[in-house]
């Protein structure tokens, strides 16, 4: 399985980059990141020491580059027709799965590593609070990761690849949005149970709290959660369709 | 119907199904996940500023009865400005915390009180002060604690400079709102402390710590030329030159009727330096009176401290260019030298004293005295005369090396006699209005005395731009030592608020700055000198004409046409000296945009493509050796 795994690991990640694709969505991010950091996250007016600025928007910019990574990983298959000639190979469909989740989340990584002269930058300029940096990376891993499982979801649906990545900006945009808290708010139920339960369904929720070098089970729980459904779907999808 | 179509529809709903068994085990698991690990998280920041500190939560282990917090966050705010927001996070997390750690009786109510909503109205008469960087519409961030009882404690603003003192805020305004009564500080100074119009009388207000102080306490000013203390909760007495013997009888007293007073006298007041130029004063008369307290007072001596001293600017001489240089008579009391002991010192960081006098304590029959503030072995004194009236360089050649350790602050509590030999007032006016002469104490007393009034200026203690005599923004200030804190702690103890004892803050100034602030002072650094120097020479020019305008004010001089000319001629100069600092200002500001320009053009653009082709030259590089490999394999 493993081995299945790092195959197709391999061979989407490498055509990531044969396509041109990384090159464009690697620079898009690092621009709209940096351009964010600096022109709209107020970088050098604040206190910056757990880098804030950059943190900040890292979620909305996420959000609109991740699903040009899994935009084409199955709706350009279903395509070209090359879906069936990878399904009749002898893989598990959840290796197949996983395989491909794996490289986007993989050029996702590369991405945020990719952010990493800024962290020096500001640890060099600054008495940087490192492990709070280093918790946001990996709570940006983690929401880039169920970003991903979201994205490779919608992609298996759709021959489009375009209106794969329409449908998947859709669908995380309202995932991370959506606050179940207002929908009790009115009620004045403040500091319930029922308000501690819808807290823990949202997104925004989970995410400011790692963001803000907070980490608990829960939070990892939420990523993981999402991401394990949502992958289950996908390979629901594939197996739907194929049958 | 076909089978291959009831089959279809048959999988179709095993799926739904499945998919619906999905979705409620996703919600199952995060709400019982939520439920059961929200309230443990590892805090990954270096300051603990995600922690509850033991304090905080001895305050919320005392609340027993339903606190109401209402935080008003106007919503433009998150969309208007990304730091607010931020910070927006924070507070509400920590105060989810405080709901968490009270059981939930502290509840947290979040309002947006929109433009002419009444909610706006509300955040208003509870006291919220709009946001300054609003523009169009005024924008709310404050919070409102209260109780069933009506009674309740306002946040106007929170500010992303306090971040290291919102635990401190928070806890500040619970342990306010249990506090059963609002009590009174008397304080008697001759220092313009209270709603004074000192030299600008457009300018009447009270000093910051006198504000911040007046959020938790009701303050009455007391004249120094009283013979009897008012009914206070505490006295704060500051004395930095002889006070009348009405008063000293007056304090005796209050003592021996179990007063409790915190004292601070200073031989070499720097701040009154500052606010009266040139005007002598007679030495201080309290040697007897804290003698008798069992704190001896080394008469008219400044300490110095080698170990703890900090650095100070040297003017200019003949001889010597200006520098920055150590100067021992300013001291950072940082710890163990804080007594780690008291709680009145215990968890604080550091105070800045400058030139305070010195204390050697001594234990007596029915009381004793503690040393809260102490010097290092490597003491030295000098004449507070020197320090008042020579330059600086002059002051460290005449400093005596004193291998022994001094206070600069100490609690003496316990039972007194009278310090005078017999009613200074027996035949006097004033014997029948007053309280009955008293010879030996009612009521124990609690006394802490202070050897320095600089303790007070909040130039010593904060990094606020606003920060003169007077803050316009106390809600705002961000500190940069405990001089604060000491001062509250010293007035909520003695005034038996011991519950409501502040928070210290996780962290202290200088280390949290902006980039932009690192680049100003890198800039200012090359114009150090010539800035100082025009700013010395600024400030001279004001002392001088501040004393001719007392003088004309005192109506100790005329105004001749020779003194109207010198007044001119100084506003004139200090007009030119103002605007050859707002040139260097300029300068450096330009500089700052420039460097900011550059860094955020270096890593928007110039890191990125480098990175991209770094990426692209391994990926050329993997390729070449993957074909080359191929082809070996091909040909072979």
């Amino acid at each position: 399985m493993l081995k299945q795994i790092n195959l197709i690991f391999q061979k989407e990640f490498c055509s990531f980059f044969r396509t041109r694709l990384a090159y464009f969505v690697l620079g898009i991010y690092l621009f709209l990141s940096m351009f964010c950091t600096f022109y709209l996250g107020l970088y050098f007016d604040i206190i910056n020491t757990g880098l804030f600025s950059f943190f900040y928007f890292q979620v909305n910019i996420l959000m609109l580059v991740v699903p040009a990574l899994t935009m084409r990983l199955w709706a350009d298959e279903y395509k070209t027709g090359s879906i069936e000639l990878l399904l009749t190979r002898p893989l598990s469909y959840t290796s197949v799965v996983i395989g491909k989740f794996l490289a986007a989340w993989g050029l996702c990584l590369l991405m945020l590593v990719c952010t990493f002269p800024l962290w020096l930058y500001t640890a060099a300029a600054l008495p940087a609070d490192n492990l709070n940096i280093a918790a946001s990376y990996f709570g940006c891993f983690l929401i880039s990761g169920s970003m991903c499982a979201v994205g490779c979801m919608v992609s298996a649906f759709n021959k489009s690849p375009i209106v794969a990545y329409l449908g998947s900006v859709l669908l995380l945009t309202l995932l991370i949005i959506v606050n179940y808290n207002f929908i009790f708010n009115g009620l004045n139920l403040s500091g319930s149970l029922i308000i501690r339960f819808t807290q823990s369904l949202n997104f925004f929720y989970h995410q400011s709290t790692l963001l803000n070098g907070q980490l608990g089970l829960d939070n990892i729980i939420y990523y993981a959660s999402i991401t394990v459904l949502t992958l289950w779907l996908n390979r629901i999808t594939i197996e739907y369709k194929r049958s | 119907m076909q089978k291959s179509t009831i089959q279809k529809i048959q999988n179709s709903i095993i799926i739904c199904l499945f998919a619906l068994l999905l979705l409620a085990s996703f919600i199952l698991i995060n709400t019982t996940s939520g439920a059961l690990f929200s309230g443990s998280r590892a805090d990954l920041t270096s300051d603990r500023l995600n922690t509850l500190s033991p304090r905080s939560e001895e305050i919320i282990a005392g609340v027993n009865k339903p606190i109401y917090v209402k935080l008003y966050l106007s919503s433009q705010i998150s969309r208007q400005n990304p730091v607010l927001a931020q910070y927006a996070q924070n507070v509400i997390r920590l105060l989810g915390r405080y709901q968490d750690k009270s059981g939930h009786l502290i509840k947290l109510e979040i309002l947006d009180p929109e433009p002419y909503s009444n909610i706006e109205s509300e955040a208003k008469a509870a006291g919220l002060v709009p946001l300054a960087d609003s523009k169009t519409e005024k924008l709310y961030f404050g919070a409102v604690f209260s109780d069933d009882k009506g009674r309740s404690y306002s946040i106007p603003q929170f500010s992303p400079q306090r971040l290291n003192y919102l635990e401190n805020d928070l806890s500040r305004a619970v342990s306010n709102i249990l506090m059963p009564k609002r009590k009174i500080i008397g304080i008697a100074s001759d220092l313009p402390l209270v709603n004074s119009g000192f030299m600008n009388a457009e300018k009447k207000q009270n000093w910051t710590f006198v504000n911040l102080l007046a959020k938790d306490y009701t303050i009455a000013p007391i004249s120094t030329t009283t013979a009897e203390i008012p009914n206070v909760d505490v006295l704060i007495v500051v004395a930095t030159g002889k006070l009348p013997s009405l008063f000293i009888y007056a304090l005796d007293q209050y003592i021996l009727r179990g007063g409790r007073l915190l004292l601070i006298v200073d031989p070499a007041s720097e701040v009154k330096k500052r606010l009266h130029p040139g005007i002598p004063d007679e030495k201080l008369n309290l040697n007897a009176l804290l003698d008798n307290l069992g704190i001896h007072y080394i008469s008219e001596q400044v300490l110095g401290d080698r170990e703890q001293a900090v650095e100070a600017f040297f003017a200019a001489t003949e001889n010597t260019d200006a520098r920055n240089h150590i100067y021992y008579p300013w001291i950072k009391i940082k710890a163990p030298h804080l007594n780690p002991q008291s709680p009145l010192t215990a968890g604080l960081n550091s105070i800045f004293l400058k030139s305070p006098g010195a204390f050697a304590l001594k234990d007596e029959d029915g009381h004793t005295a503690e040393s809260l503030l102490v010097t290092s072995e490597n003491t030295m004194l000098t004449a507070a005369d020197l320090v008042k009236f020579a330059p600086k360089a002059d002051v460290l050649r005449y400093m005596d090396v004193k291998k022994q350790a001094y206070s600069a602050a100490a609690l003496s509590q316990g039972s007194y006699h009278t310090i005078f030999a017999k009613n200074p007032l027996e035949n006097s006016a004033y014997a029948k209005q007053i309280l009955p002469f008293l010879t030996t104490s009612v009521a124990p007393a609690q006394i802490i005395a202070v050897s320095d009034s600089d303790i007070l200026d909040v130039r010593n203690w904060t990094e606020s731009e606003n920060a003169g005599d007077y803050a316009e923004n106390d809600y705002n200030l961000t500190p940069v030592n405990n001089n604060f804190d000491f001062i509250q702690r010293a007035v909520d103890f003695l005034s038996g608020n011991s519950g409501a004892m502040n928070v210290a803050a996780k962290k202290y100034g200088g280390s949290r700055q902006t980039l932009a602030d690192i680049f100003y002072q890198s800039g200012l650094k090359t114009r150090e000198k010539a800035y100082k120097e025009i700013n010395g020479r600024l400030e001279e020019n004001q002392r001088k004409l501040d004393t001719i305008n007392i003088m004309l004010e005192s109506n100790s001089a005329f105004g001749t046409a020779q003194t109207l000319g010198e007044i001119d001629a100084l506003k004139n100069k200090i007009r030119q000296e103002k605007n050859e600092l707002r040139r260097i200002e300029y300068q450096i500001k330009s500089e700052v945009t420039h460097r900011e320009h550059m860094v955020a053009l270096i890593n928007t653009v110039i890191v990125p493509l480098l990175l991209l082709l770094l990426i692209a030259a391994v990926h050329l590089w993997l390729s070449h050796r993957n074909n080359t490999r191929a082809r070996r394999l091909i040909n072979e």
